[in-house]
């Protein structure tokens, strides 16, 4: 399964991604499903066995807003 | 022609910076952070990288901390609005700029503040001693001071002021002093500091950032409040970083060069940027003052100084002298009161000012030397 990450705002992603693609994690920017958040936001996708990984690398620098299980439409 | 208005805004601009600009301009479709698409997501790009140049810049990690603005003026305003509350007191120096001047004046003429001037010497150096006592007797709330005097050059020893602020929050107003020296803020305990884009860092005007160290932005009221791309849904202002502070469409192209300014200020090193500048001030000075009848002010210590010389001829008006350095020799100053009459009170320059010099690293050697030399023809 894949888990979708969501920000306070873009700056917050970018920063996000920034540091996971320099740890190696891979993620996608995807834009916020209306289910979530009717902003027109990014948030990042990512293996859910990751998960612990990116617990780390963000933990200090990042703190996500929400995460949600990520069903491909 | 000679552009010697560097502290006004730098001249020339360097390619780097032109071509940021129109970069953006010519290939980034969208708002940042306004939308899903990827035009939207190229614009939100150059600001996240714009952010990080700055981190870069100043020696800090946390790319967060700095909020865009249309400029040292508007990053004043913000602070000294936004942390000022009935019956405070703050402290500003006696040579500062009318953009911090002002907005203390007007909340002082709203009865809401008091604000004291701490002197300077006639060198522009803010009296150390004077400042002590009165962070003593008046517990101020925030602190304002130029790190650079836009009328002398007089850099203010921020390593051995800043400690000296006792309860107070710091505002540090770089204006002249981003580009031409070098500022680490991870080793000075500066709570805020505002500078423009357009006169160090070679950008357009109208853009500019502020720096806000971590948790002073909770007791900061947002001068602005608006659409920030982000909680669209709620109608409360964000409580984070960047976005409580930058609301309204950003200045993109702005945006852009300044963090192509910045990197180039730092490819060519601020040390050899300031070694240039204190190469021009130097000879320019060696070279006028051979004539009794021009006044220079400022540091005599070259070392405690930027590229800024202000001078006077004994007898001509400020405006005489620079009319004749534009018309008959090409060389462009500025005369008069440089928007900081507390500054010119200090020097007791009033009503009429100095006409100034202002050079930065893009003048050669040899435009220093035939700007001395009109000012020579001139004063003869
Ligand atoms: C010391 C100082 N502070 C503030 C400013 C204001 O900068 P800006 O007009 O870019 O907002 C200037 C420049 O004019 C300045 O020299």
């Amino acid at each position: 399964m894949k888990l979708l990450l969501t920000f306070a705002s873009i700056h917050y992603v970018l920063k996000a991604e920034k540091l996971l693609k320099t740890r190696g994690i891979p993620t996608e920017m995807v834009p916020v499903p209306k289910e979530i958040s009717s902003d027109c936001g990014m948030a990042l996708v990512m293996a859910e066995e990751d998960f612990k990984k990116v617990k780390d690398v963000l933990t200090g620098n990042v703190s996500p807003e929400g995460v949600y299980p990520w069903v491909k439409t | 022609m000679i552009y010697a208005d560097q502290a006004a805004t730098s001249f020339p601009k360097p390619p780097e910076v032109v071509e940021a600009v129109c970069e953006v301009l010519r290939r980034v479709p969208g708002s940042p952070g306004r939308s899903g698409h990827r035009g939207a997501l190229a614009a939100s790009r150059v600001v996240f990288e714009a952010r990080e140049e700055l981190a870069q810049f100043f020696s800090l990690e946390d790319e967060s901390r700095f909020v865009f603005t249309s400029g040292a003026t508007e990053g004043l305003n913000l602070v000294i609005q936004g942390v000022l509350r009935p019956g405070d007191v703050a402290l500003a120096s006696a040579v500062e700029h009318n953009s911090v001047a002002r907005p203390l004046e007007a909340l002082c003429r709203q009865g809401r503040i008091r604000v004291h001037y701490v002197p300077c010497n006639r060198e522009g150096f803010l009296d150390l001693r004077a400042l002590k006592e009165m962070v003593k007797t008046f517990s101020p709330r925030l602190i304002c001071l130029s790190h650079v005097s836009n009328v002398l050059g007089t850099i203010q020893p921020l390593e051995e002021i800043v400690p000296l602020k006792g309860e107070a929050l710091i505002l540090i107003d770089a204006a002249q002093s981003v580009g031409h020296i070098d500022i680490d803020l991870s080793q000075l305990a500066i709570d805020f500091l505002a500078f423009s884009g357009h006169k160090g860092l070679f950008s357009p005007g109208g853009i500019g950032a502020l720096y806000l160290r971590p948790g002073v932005e909770e007791i900061l009221r947002p001068l602005k409040f608006g659409g920030t791309g982000s909680r669209s849904e709620s109608l409360e202002q964000p409580d984070f970083l960047p976005d409580r502070f930058e609301s309204g469409t950003p200045n993109l192209p702005g945006i852009a060069g300044l963090a192509a300014g910045a990197r180039v200020v730092r490819q060519i090193g601020l040390k050899n940027i300031s070694s240039h500048e204190r190469l021009l001030a130097e000879t320019f000075i060696e070279l006028i003052k051979k004539n009794p009848k021009i006044c220079i002010y400022g540091p005599k210590d070259r070392t405690k100084a930027t590229g800024i010389i202000s001078v006077n001829i004994e007898g001509l008006p400020p405006s005489e002298v620079a009319r004749r350095l534009d018309r008959e020799f090409g060389v462009m100053v500025r005369p008069g009161l440089h928007c900081a009459p507390l500054a010119h009170k200090t020097l007791d320059t009033l009503p009429q000012g100095t006409v100034r010099f202002s050079f930065n690293y893009f003048n050669r050697l040899s435009e220093v030397e035939r700007a001395a030399q009109a000012l020579l023809e001139i004063a003869s």
